[in-house]
Protein backbone atom coordinates (compact mmCIF):
# COMPACT_ATOMS: atom_id res chain seq x y z
CA UNK A 1 0.00 0.00 0.00
CA UNK A 2 1.41 3.42 -0.94
CA UNK A 3 1.33 5.83 1.69
CA UNK A 4 0.33 9.20 1.69
CA UNK A 5 3.71 10.68 1.59
CA UNK A 6 5.24 8.08 -1.16
CA UNK A 7 4.58 8.93 -4.77
CA UNK A 8 3.22 6.46 -6.75
CA UNK A 9 5.33 4.17 -8.69
CA UNK A 10 4.56 4.05 -12.58
CA UNK A 11 5.09 1.07 -14.34
CA UNK A 12 7.52 2.82 -17.04
CA UNK A 13 8.26 1.02 -20.30
CA UNK A 14 11.71 -0.22 -19.80
CA UNK A 15 12.69 -0.01 -23.77
CA UNK A 16 11.03 3.83 -23.71
CA UNK A 17 8.78 5.73 -21.81
CA UNK A 18 9.16 9.30 -22.68
CA UNK A 19 8.01 10.46 -19.22
CA UNK A 20 10.76 7.92 -17.68
CA UNK A 21 13.11 10.23 -15.74
CA UNK A 22 16.05 8.46 -16.39
CA UNK A 23 14.94 9.05 -20.05
CA UNK A 24 14.80 12.65 -19.72
CA UNK A 25 18.08 13.00 -18.10
CA UNK A 26 19.99 11.49 -20.90
CA UNK A 27 17.67 9.81 -23.72
CA UNK A 28 20.36 9.13 -25.97
CA UNK A 29 21.60 5.84 -24.77
CA UNK A 30 17.92 4.46 -24.67
CA UNK A 31 17.52 5.82 -28.41
CA UNK A 32 20.95 3.93 -29.32
CA UNK A 33 19.42 0.76 -28.02
CA UNK A 34 15.95 1.82 -29.62
CA UNK A 35 17.70 2.00 -33.00
CA UNK A 36 19.60 -1.26 -32.52
CA UNK A 37 17.35 -3.45 -31.17
CA UNK A 38 13.90 -2.31 -31.11
CA UNK A 39 13.60 -0.03 -34.74
CA UNK A 40 9.70 -0.54 -33.85
CA UNK A 41 9.10 -0.92 -30.22
CA UNK A 42 5.44 -0.64 -29.07
CA UNK A 43 4.81 0.96 -25.93
CA UNK A 44 2.16 -1.20 -23.93
CA UNK A 45 1.88 1.82 -21.13
CA UNK A 46 1.09 4.19 -23.24
CA UNK A 47 0.06 2.63 -26.22
CA UNK A 48 2.21 3.97 -28.91
CA UNK A 49 4.90 2.72 -31.54
CA UNK A 50 8.09 4.72 -31.75
CA UNK A 51 10.41 4.85 -34.61
CA UNK A 52 13.95 5.61 -33.87
CA UNK A 53 16.46 4.85 -37.20
CA UNK A 54 16.92 8.18 -39.35
CA UNK A 55 15.44 6.48 -42.84
CA UNK A 56 12.52 5.35 -40.78
CA UNK A 57 11.59 8.50 -39.61
CA UNK A 58 12.47 10.48 -42.88
CA UNK A 59 10.35 8.53 -44.66
CA UNK A 60 7.21 8.29 -42.26
CA UNK A 61 7.44 12.12 -42.32
CA UNK A 62 7.24 12.35 -45.52
CA UNK A 63 4.38 10.17 -46.04
CA UNK A 64 1.53 12.26 -44.52
CA UNK A 65 -1.34 10.09 -46.64
CA UNK A 66 -0.18 7.08 -44.55
CA UNK A 67 1.39 9.16 -40.97
CA UNK A 68 -1.31 11.81 -40.12
CA UNK A 69 -0.91 14.99 -38.41
CA UNK A 70 -5.16 15.31 -37.71
CA UNK A 71 -5.13 13.83 -34.51
CA UNK A 72 -2.25 15.52 -32.89
CA UNK A 73 1.16 15.23 -32.35
CA UNK A 74 1.86 13.35 -29.25
CA UNK A 75 1.72 9.68 -28.22
CA UNK A 76 -1.79 10.62 -26.55
CA UNK A 77 -4.82 9.42 -28.61
CA UNK A 78 -7.25 12.56 -27.48
CA UNK A 79 -4.64 15.11 -27.03
CA UNK A 80 -6.75 17.81 -29.46
CA UNK A 81 -9.94 17.45 -27.54
CA UNK A 82 -8.67 17.66 -24.40
CA UNK A 83 -6.72 20.94 -24.95
CA UNK A 84 -9.60 22.43 -26.79
CA UNK A 85 -7.69 24.04 -29.53
CA UNK A 86 -7.94 25.73 -32.35
CA UNK A 87 -7.91 23.85 -35.53
CA UNK A 88 -4.30 24.56 -35.94
CA UNK A 89 -2.60 23.83 -39.71
CA UNK A 90 -0.10 21.60 -37.94
CA UNK A 91 -2.63 19.13 -37.37
CA UNK A 92 -3.77 18.87 -40.55
CA UNK A 93 -3.11 16.50 -43.32
CA UNK A 94 -2.90 18.04 -46.67
CA UNK A 95 -4.89 19.14 -49.04
CA UNK A 96 -6.45 21.31 -46.31
CA UNK A 97 -3.22 21.74 -44.66
CA UNK A 98 -1.83 23.31 -48.00
CA UNK A 99 -4.17 25.51 -48.54
CA UNK A 100 -3.63 27.44 -44.95
CA UNK A 101 0.39 26.68 -45.07
CA UNK A 102 0.40 29.08 -48.40
CA UNK A 103 -0.73 31.41 -47.15
CA UNK A 104 0.68 31.80 -43.79
CA UNK A 105 4.66 31.27 -45.64
CA UNK A 106 3.53 34.68 -46.90
CA UNK A 107 4.93 35.78 -43.71
CA UNK A 108 8.13 34.10 -44.00
CA UNK A 109 9.36 34.65 -47.34
CA UNK A 110 12.97 35.81 -47.89
CA UNK A 111 12.25 39.59 -48.06
CA UNK A 112 10.17 39.46 -44.81
CA UNK A 113 13.10 37.42 -42.95
CA UNK A 114 15.58 39.87 -44.54
CA UNK A 115 13.12 42.53 -43.27
CA UNK A 116 13.15 40.81 -40.31
CA UNK A 117 17.27 41.09 -39.78
CA UNK A 118 17.56 44.47 -38.54
CA UNK A 119 15.31 44.25 -35.81
CA UNK A 120 16.81 40.89 -34.84
CA UNK A 121 19.98 42.15 -34.94
CA UNK A 122 19.40 45.56 -32.85
CA UNK A 123 17.17 43.68 -30.28
CA UNK A 124 20.18 41.43 -29.55
CA UNK A 125 22.72 44.20 -29.36
CA UNK A 126 20.88 45.61 -26.56
CA UNK A 127 20.43 42.11 -24.78
CA UNK A 128 24.37 41.62 -24.97
CA UNK A 129 24.75 45.34 -23.95
CA UNK A 130 22.09 45.14 -20.94
CA UNK A 131 23.87 41.57 -19.93
CA UNK A 132 26.98 43.14 -20.01
CA UNK A 133 26.17 45.98 -17.85
CA UNK A 134 24.88 44.07 -15.11
CA UNK A 135 27.95 42.26 -15.06
CA UNK A 136 29.83 44.84 -14.46
CA UNK A 137 27.68 46.01 -11.78
CA UNK A 138 28.24 42.73 -10.34
CA UNK A 139 24.18 41.49 -10.74
CA UNK A 140 23.67 37.65 -11.88
CA UNK A 141 23.21 37.21 -15.18
CA UNK A 142 21.07 34.15 -16.63
CA UNK A 143 21.95 33.82 -20.65
CA UNK A 144 17.89 32.06 -20.78
CA UNK A 145 16.25 35.13 -19.17
CA UNK A 146 18.56 38.19 -20.30
CA UNK A 147 18.28 36.83 -24.05
CA UNK A 148 17.75 33.52 -25.20
CA UNK A 149 13.97 33.29 -23.91
CA UNK A 150 12.94 36.71 -25.00
CA UNK A 151 14.57 37.05 -28.32
CA UNK A 152 12.16 34.49 -29.77
CA UNK A 153 9.74 36.16 -27.60
CA UNK A 154 10.05 39.71 -29.67
CA UNK A 155 10.43 37.84 -32.93
CA UNK A 156 7.09 35.95 -32.52
CA UNK A 157 5.11 39.62 -31.41
CA UNK A 158 6.95 41.22 -33.77
CA UNK A 159 5.27 39.06 -37.24
CA UNK A 160 1.90 38.54 -35.19
CA UNK A 161 1.58 42.70 -34.59
CA UNK A 162 1.34 42.51 -30.62
CA UNK A 163 2.39 45.67 -29.14
CA UNK A 164 5.02 45.94 -26.65
CA UNK A 165 3.04 46.59 -23.79
CA UNK A 166 1.24 43.28 -24.11
CA UNK A 167 4.32 41.07 -24.83
CA UNK A 168 4.88 40.11 -21.36
CA UNK A 169 2.24 37.72 -21.91
CA UNK A 170 3.55 35.47 -24.27
CA UNK A 171 5.94 33.53 -22.20
CA UNK A 172 3.56 32.48 -19.87
CA UNK A 173 1.13 31.13 -22.17
CA UNK A 174 4.19 29.56 -24.77
CA UNK A 175 5.34 28.00 -21.13
CA UNK A 176 2.12 26.27 -20.22
CA UNK A 177 1.50 25.37 -23.90
CA UNK A 178 4.44 23.43 -24.04
CA UNK A 179 4.62 22.29 -20.94
CA UNK A 180 1.19 20.45 -21.95
CA UNK A 181 2.78 19.00 -24.61
CA UNK A 182 6.12 17.77 -22.89
CA UNK A 183 4.20 16.66 -19.58
CA UNK A 184 0.34 16.44 -21.56
CA UNK A 185 -1.24 14.65 -18.27
CA UNK A 186 0.35 16.43 -15.15
CA UNK A 187 -0.50 20.20 -16.85
CA UNK A 188 -3.33 20.16 -18.87
CA UNK A 189 -5.60 22.44 -16.73
CA UNK A 190 -2.57 24.82 -17.27
CA UNK A 191 -2.67 24.55 -20.53
CA UNK A 192 -6.31 24.91 -20.69
CA UNK A 193 -6.21 28.23 -19.31
CA UNK A 194 -3.27 29.45 -21.59
CA UNK A 195 -5.38 28.55 -24.78
CA UNK A 196 -8.49 30.54 -23.40
CA UNK A 197 -5.95 33.43 -22.90
CA UNK A 198 -4.63 33.18 -26.30
CA UNK A 199 -8.07 32.49 -27.62
CA UNK A 200 -9.66 35.64 -26.09
CA UNK A 201 -6.80 37.89 -26.71
CA UNK A 202 -6.18 37.33 -30.28
CA UNK A 203 -10.19 37.00 -30.60
CA UNK A 204 -10.41 40.39 -29.77
CA UNK A 205 -6.86 41.42 -32.42
CA UNK A 206 -8.45 39.34 -35.09
CA UNK A 207 -12.14 41.73 -34.88
CA UNK A 208 -10.27 44.87 -34.75
CA UNK A 209 -7.72 44.01 -37.87
CA UNK A 210 -10.72 43.07 -39.86
CA UNK A 211 -12.41 46.40 -38.85
CA UNK A 212 -9.32 48.15 -39.39
CA UNK A 213 -6.23 46.44 -40.86
CA UNK A 214 -2.56 47.46 -40.00
CA UNK A 215 -0.40 45.81 -42.72
CA UNK A 216 0.54 43.45 -39.50
CA UNK A 217 0.55 39.28 -39.97
CA UNK A 218 -3.08 39.09 -38.19
CA UNK A 219 -4.02 41.95 -40.66
CA UNK A 220 -3.17 40.02 -43.53
CA UNK A 221 -4.40 36.46 -43.04
CA UNK A 222 -8.20 38.52 -42.41
CA UNK A 223 -7.97 39.46 -45.92
CA UNK A 224 -6.22 36.64 -47.43
CA UNK A 225 -8.43 34.60 -49.68
CA UNK A 226 -7.69 31.39 -51.23
CA UNK A 227 -10.09 30.31 -53.61
CA UNK A 228 -12.61 33.02 -52.50
CA UNK A 229 -12.89 31.47 -49.15
CA UNK A 230 -11.69 33.89 -46.24
CA UNK A 231 -9.84 32.67 -43.44
CA UNK A 232 -12.32 32.37 -40.42
CA UNK A 233 -10.99 33.79 -37.09
CA UNK A 234 -10.69 30.07 -35.39
CA UNK A 235 -8.11 29.70 -38.40
CA UNK A 236 -6.26 32.80 -37.41
CA UNK A 237 -6.33 31.45 -33.69
CA UNK A 238 -4.79 28.43 -34.63
CA UNK A 239 -2.09 30.04 -36.41
CA UNK A 240 -1.47 32.26 -33.42
CA UNK A 241 -1.39 29.37 -31.51
CA UNK A 242 1.32 27.76 -33.45
CA UNK A 243 3.40 30.71 -33.63
CA UNK A 244 3.73 30.91 -30.03
CA UNK A 245 3.63 27.37 -28.64
CA UNK A 246 6.00 26.92 -31.63
CA UNK A 247 8.32 29.95 -32.18
CA UNK A 248 9.17 30.46 -28.50
CA UNK A 249 10.94 27.68 -26.53
CA UNK A 250 12.31 26.10 -29.52
CA UNK A 251 14.55 28.87 -30.06
CA UNK A 252 15.43 29.08 -26.30
CA UNK A 253 16.23 25.89 -26.61
CA UNK A 254 18.19 25.51 -29.74
CA UNK A 255 20.56 28.83 -28.23
CA UNK A 256 21.03 27.01 -24.78
CA UNK A 257 22.17 23.52 -26.45
CA UNK A 258 24.52 25.29 -28.31
CA UNK A 259 26.17 26.65 -25.54
CA UNK A 260 26.24 23.51 -23.49
CA UNK A 261 28.03 22.02 -27.01
CA UNK A 262 30.60 24.52 -27.42
CA UNK A 263 31.40 24.25 -24.06
CA UNK A 264 32.34 20.91 -24.79
CA UNK A 265 33.98 21.39 -27.81
CA UNK A 266 35.70 24.65 -27.13
CA UNK A 267 38.24 24.15 -30.29
CA UNK A 268 34.94 24.47 -32.06
CA UNK A 269 33.90 27.42 -30.32
CA UNK A 270 37.50 28.85 -31.00
CA UNK A 271 36.97 28.10 -34.99
CA UNK A 272 33.41 29.62 -34.88
CA UNK A 273 34.68 33.29 -33.20
CA UNK A 274 37.81 33.42 -35.43
CA UNK A 275 35.69 32.65 -38.80
CA UNK A 276 31.44 33.96 -38.22
CA UNK A 277 31.36 32.26 -41.70
CA UNK A 278 31.26 28.76 -40.57
CA UNK A 279 27.68 29.95 -37.99
CA UNK A 280 25.46 29.09 -40.57
CA UNK A 281 26.81 25.24 -40.96
CA UNK A 282 27.27 25.12 -37.29
CA UNK A 283 23.52 26.08 -36.54
CA UNK A 284 22.56 23.06 -38.53
CA UNK A 285 24.75 20.48 -36.44
CA UNK A 286 23.59 22.15 -33.69
CA UNK A 287 19.64 21.37 -34.55
CA UNK A 288 21.45 17.70 -35.56
CA UNK A 289 23.15 17.00 -32.45
CA UNK A 290 20.52 18.19 -30.15
CA UNK A 291 16.60 18.33 -31.38
CA UNK A 292 15.01 20.86 -29.26
CA UNK A 293 12.12 18.51 -29.81
CA UNK A 294 12.74 15.13 -29.15
CA UNK A 295 10.08 13.93 -31.14
CA UNK A 296 6.59 14.42 -33.04
CA UNK A 297 3.69 11.53 -33.16
CA UNK A 298 1.26 10.67 -36.44
CA UNK A 299 -1.50 8.66 -36.76
CA UNK A 300 -1.71 5.78 -39.58
CA UNK A 301 -4.18 5.72 -41.54
CA UNK A 302 -3.10 2.02 -42.80
CA UNK A 303 -1.50 -0.73 -41.84
CA UNK A 304 2.55 -0.12 -42.15
CA UNK A 305 5.21 -2.59 -42.00
CA UNK A 306 8.18 -2.11 -40.76
CA UNK A 307 11.62 -4.35 -40.31
CA UNK A 308 8.97 -7.10 -39.83
CA UNK A 309 6.89 -5.41 -37.34
CA UNK A 310 3.14 -4.60 -38.71
CA UNK A 311 1.75 -1.30 -37.09
CA UNK A 312 -1.93 -1.08 -37.46
CA UNK A 313 -3.84 1.68 -38.94
CA UNK A 314 -5.27 3.81 -36.16
CA UNK A 315 -1.73 3.65 -34.08
CA UNK A 316 0.15 6.94 -32.60
CA UNK A 317 3.75 6.82 -34.35
CA UNK A 318 6.14 8.63 -32.36
CA UNK A 319 9.12 9.46 -34.47
CA UNK A 320 12.09 10.13 -32.64
CA UNK A 321 14.18 13.10 -34.65
CA UNK A 322 16.62 13.14 -31.85
CA UNK A 323 17.66 9.72 -32.39
CA UNK A 324 17.09 9.89 -36.42
CA UNK A 325 19.11 12.79 -35.89
CA UNK A 326 22.32 10.50 -34.26
CA UNK A 327 21.89 7.50 -36.20
CA UNK A 328 25.23 5.99 -37.35
CA UNK A 329 23.89 4.41 -40.36
CA UNK A 330 23.02 7.74 -41.98
CA UNK A 331 25.60 10.01 -39.77
CA UNK A 332 28.38 7.89 -39.61
CA UNK A 333 30.50 6.60 -36.43
CA UNK A 334 30.94 9.90 -35.37
CA UNK A 335 26.88 10.74 -35.01
CA UNK A 336 27.21 11.43 -31.53
CA UNK A 337 30.05 14.20 -31.79
CA UNK A 338 29.82 17.89 -32.68
CA UNK A 339 31.10 18.67 -35.86
CA UNK A 340 30.53 22.08 -37.14
CA UNK A 341 32.04 21.52 -40.71
CA UNK A 342 29.82 17.96 -40.65
CA UNK A 343 27.96 18.02 -44.32
CA UNK A 344 24.76 18.08 -43.06
CA UNK A 345 21.98 17.23 -45.63
CA UNK A 346 18.78 16.83 -44.42
CA UNK A 347 18.07 16.74 -40.44
CA UNK A 348 15.02 16.12 -39.15
CA UNK A 349 15.20 18.88 -36.35
CA UNK A 350 12.66 20.51 -38.54
CA UNK A 351 10.78 17.71 -39.25
CA UNK A 352 9.82 16.65 -42.89
CA UNK A 353 7.41 16.80 -45.58
CA UNK A 354 4.62 19.03 -45.92
CA UNK A 355 5.20 19.93 -41.60
CA UNK A 356 8.77 20.85 -42.32
CA UNK A 357 8.78 23.79 -39.78
CA UNK A 358 7.48 27.05 -41.57
CA UNK A 359 10.03 29.15 -39.14
CA UNK A 360 12.84 27.66 -39.82
CA UNK A 361 14.61 30.50 -41.90
CA UNK A 362 13.29 32.92 -39.34
CA UNK A 363 14.70 30.55 -36.26
CA UNK A 364 18.34 30.73 -38.31
CA UNK A 365 18.07 34.43 -38.53
CA UNK A 366 17.76 34.61 -34.41
CA UNK A 367 20.57 32.22 -33.87
CA UNK A 368 23.31 33.29 -36.45
CA UNK A 369 22.74 36.53 -35.19
CA UNK A 370 22.79 35.78 -31.78
CA UNK A 371 26.19 34.03 -32.62
CA UNK A 372 27.35 36.80 -34.50
CA UNK A 373 26.85 39.53 -31.79
CA UNK A 374 28.19 37.03 -29.23
CA UNK A 375 31.39 36.77 -30.64
CA UNK A 376 31.83 40.19 -31.69
CA UNK A 377 30.75 42.07 -28.21
CA UNK A 378 31.84 38.90 -25.61
CA UNK A 379 33.61 36.71 -27.94
CA UNK A 380 35.54 34.04 -25.53
CA UNK A 381 35.23 36.60 -22.45
CA UNK A 382 32.80 34.68 -20.73
CA UNK A 383 31.70 31.49 -18.35
CA UNK A 384 28.98 30.09 -17.96
CA UNK A 385 28.28 28.49 -14.32
CA UNK A 386 27.33 24.61 -15.36
CA UNK A 387 26.65 23.91 -11.89
CA UNK A 388 23.84 26.10 -11.80
CA UNK A 389 22.57 25.74 -15.13
CA UNK A 390 19.55 23.72 -15.40
CA UNK A 391 17.98 21.69 -17.68
CA UNK A 392 14.71 21.70 -18.71
CA UNK A 393 12.17 18.40 -17.28
CA UNK A 394 10.29 17.63 -20.40
CA UNK A 395 9.62 14.65 -21.52
CA UNK A 396 10.02 16.06 -25.47
CA UNK A 397 11.73 18.61 -25.42
CA UNK A 398 15.64 19.30 -24.77
CA UNK A 399 17.04 22.52 -23.47
CA UNK A 400 17.84 25.01 -20.41
CA UNK A 401 15.62 26.81 -17.99
CA UNK A 402 18.35 28.65 -16.37
CA UNK A 403 22.35 28.98 -17.24
CA UNK A 404 24.28 31.74 -15.02
CA UNK A 405 26.57 33.57 -16.86
CA UNK A 406 29.96 35.38 -15.85
CA UNK A 407 31.11 38.31 -18.08
CA UNK A 408 34.89 39.05 -17.79
CA UNK A 409 35.62 43.03 -17.61
CA UNK B 1 17.25 32.53 -73.79
CA UNK B 2 13.94 31.14 -72.55
CA UNK B 3 11.36 33.13 -71.53
CA UNK B 4 9.36 32.20 -68.14
CA UNK B 5 6.35 32.91 -67.45
CA UNK B 6 4.42 33.07 -63.65
CA UNK B 7 0.56 32.39 -63.28
CA UNK B 8 -0.96 33.94 -62.07
CA UNK B 9 0.91 37.30 -61.27
CA UNK B 10 1.54 37.18 -65.25
CA UNK B 11 5.45 37.94 -64.66
CA UNK B 12 7.77 37.30 -67.37
CA UNK B 13 11.41 37.33 -67.11
CA UNK B 14 13.65 36.06 -69.52
CA UNK B 15 16.25 33.43 -68.25
CA UNK B 16 19.50 31.75 -69.41
CA UNK B 17 19.49 27.83 -69.22
CA UNK B 18 21.10 26.37 -65.75
CA UNK B 19 19.15 29.20 -64.19
CA UNK B 20 17.46 27.81 -61.35
CA UNK B 21 13.89 28.82 -61.15
CA UNK B 22 14.10 29.64 -57.20
CA UNK B 23 17.18 31.83 -58.19
CA UNK B 24 14.68 33.44 -60.75
CA UNK B 25 11.78 34.37 -58.38
CA UNK B 26 14.00 35.24 -55.94
CA UNK B 27 15.22 37.84 -57.86
CA UNK B 28 11.90 38.45 -59.25
CA UNK B 29 9.17 38.22 -55.70
CA UNK B 30 6.90 39.62 -58.47
CA UNK B 31 6.60 35.88 -59.63
CA UNK B 32 4.46 35.17 -56.23
CA UNK B 33 5.51 31.67 -56.17
CA UNK B 34 5.25 30.92 -52.11
CA UNK B 35 8.48 28.75 -50.83
CA UNK B 36 8.97 27.84 -47.46
CA UNK B 37 11.56 24.72 -46.77
CA UNK B 38 13.11 25.62 -49.86
CA UNK B 39 14.68 21.71 -49.88
CA UNK B 40 12.50 20.02 -51.60
CA UNK B 41 10.62 18.62 -48.57
CA UNK B 42 7.12 20.77 -47.76
CA UNK B 43 5.34 21.14 -51.04
CA UNK B 44 4.92 24.74 -50.82
CA UNK B 45 6.40 25.99 -53.95
CA UNK B 46 4.40 23.56 -56.25
CA UNK B 47 3.57 24.53 -59.86
CA UNK B 48 1.28 23.41 -62.63
CA UNK B 49 3.36 23.14 -65.81
CA UNK B 50 1.41 24.85 -68.06
CA UNK B 51 3.66 24.56 -71.37
CA UNK B 52 7.09 24.10 -71.93
CA UNK B 53 7.87 21.27 -69.25
CA UNK B 54 10.79 19.55 -71.45
CA UNK B 55 12.79 23.38 -70.42
CA UNK B 56 13.07 21.81 -66.82
CA UNK B 57 15.51 19.48 -65.38
CA UNK B 58 14.26 16.08 -64.77
CA UNK B 59 12.97 15.54 -60.99
CA UNK B 60 15.31 13.69 -58.58
CA UNK B 61 14.15 11.09 -56.08
CA UNK B 62 13.22 13.84 -53.30
CA UNK B 63 11.10 15.71 -55.72
CA UNK B 64 9.05 13.17 -56.93
CA UNK B 65 8.21 11.61 -53.53
CA UNK B 66 6.80 15.35 -52.25
CA UNK B 67 5.06 15.46 -55.84
CA UNK B 68 3.65 11.98 -55.00
CA UNK B 69 2.19 13.06 -51.80
CA UNK B 70 -0.22 15.85 -53.45
CA UNK B 71 -0.25 12.92 -56.02
CA UNK B 72 0.79 14.79 -59.17
CA UNK B 73 3.46 13.55 -61.49
CA UNK B 74 6.31 15.42 -62.82
CA UNK B 75 5.06 15.55 -66.20
CA UNK B 76 2.34 18.13 -65.11
CA UNK B 77 3.65 20.05 -61.73
CA UNK B 78 7.08 20.59 -60.23
CA UNK B 79 8.39 21.93 -56.93
CA UNK B 80 10.00 25.35 -57.84
CA UNK B 81 12.43 25.09 -55.71
CA UNK B 82 13.95 22.06 -57.78
CA UNK B 83 13.51 22.85 -60.88
CA UNK B 84 16.08 24.42 -63.42
CA UNK B 85 16.15 25.66 -67.04
CA UNK B 86 18.05 23.05 -69.24
CA UNK B 87 18.96 24.44 -72.68
CA UNK B 88 18.12 23.03 -76.00
CA UNK B 89 14.30 22.24 -76.02
CA UNK B 90 11.39 25.02 -75.24
CA UNK B 91 11.93 28.62 -75.43
CA UNK B 92 8.82 29.64 -72.98
CA UNK B 93 7.81 27.57 -69.98
CA UNK B 94 4.50 29.20 -68.24
CA UNK B 95 4.36 27.76 -64.42
CA UNK B 96 1.17 28.20 -62.81
CA UNK B 97 1.03 28.32 -58.91
CA UNK B 98 -1.16 25.21 -57.77
CA UNK B 99 -4.32 26.29 -55.27
CA UNK B 100 -3.89 23.19 -53.47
Amino acid sequence: MTSATEAPTIDYDPIYDPFNPEVIANPYPFYERLRDEHPVHYNERMNFYVLSRYDDIFHALRKPQIFSSAQGLTPAKDEISQLGIPPTFIMMDPPDHTRLRRLITKAFTPDTVKDLEPVVRAFVVDCIERMKGKAADGEDVDLIEEIASPLPTMVVANILGVPPEDREKFDPWSDAITSASADFALDVKQAIGAVQGLVSYFGGMCQARRAKPTGDMISKLTQAEIGGDKLTDWDILGFCFVMIAGGNDTTTNLIGNSMRFLHDYPDQHRELLQDPSLIPNAIEEFLRIESVVQGLSRTTTEDVEYHGTVIPSGSKVHNLYASGNRDPRHWGDNADDLDIHREIDRHLSFAQGPHFCIGAHVARLMVRTYFEEMGARIGEGFEIDWDNAVRRQSAFTRGFTKMPLRIEA
Amino acid sequence: MIRVRFEPSGLEVDAEPGEAIMDITDANPAADVPYSCRAATCGTCRVEVVEGGEALSVADEFELEVLDIFGDTPDKVRLCCQAKLVGGAADQVTLRVCED
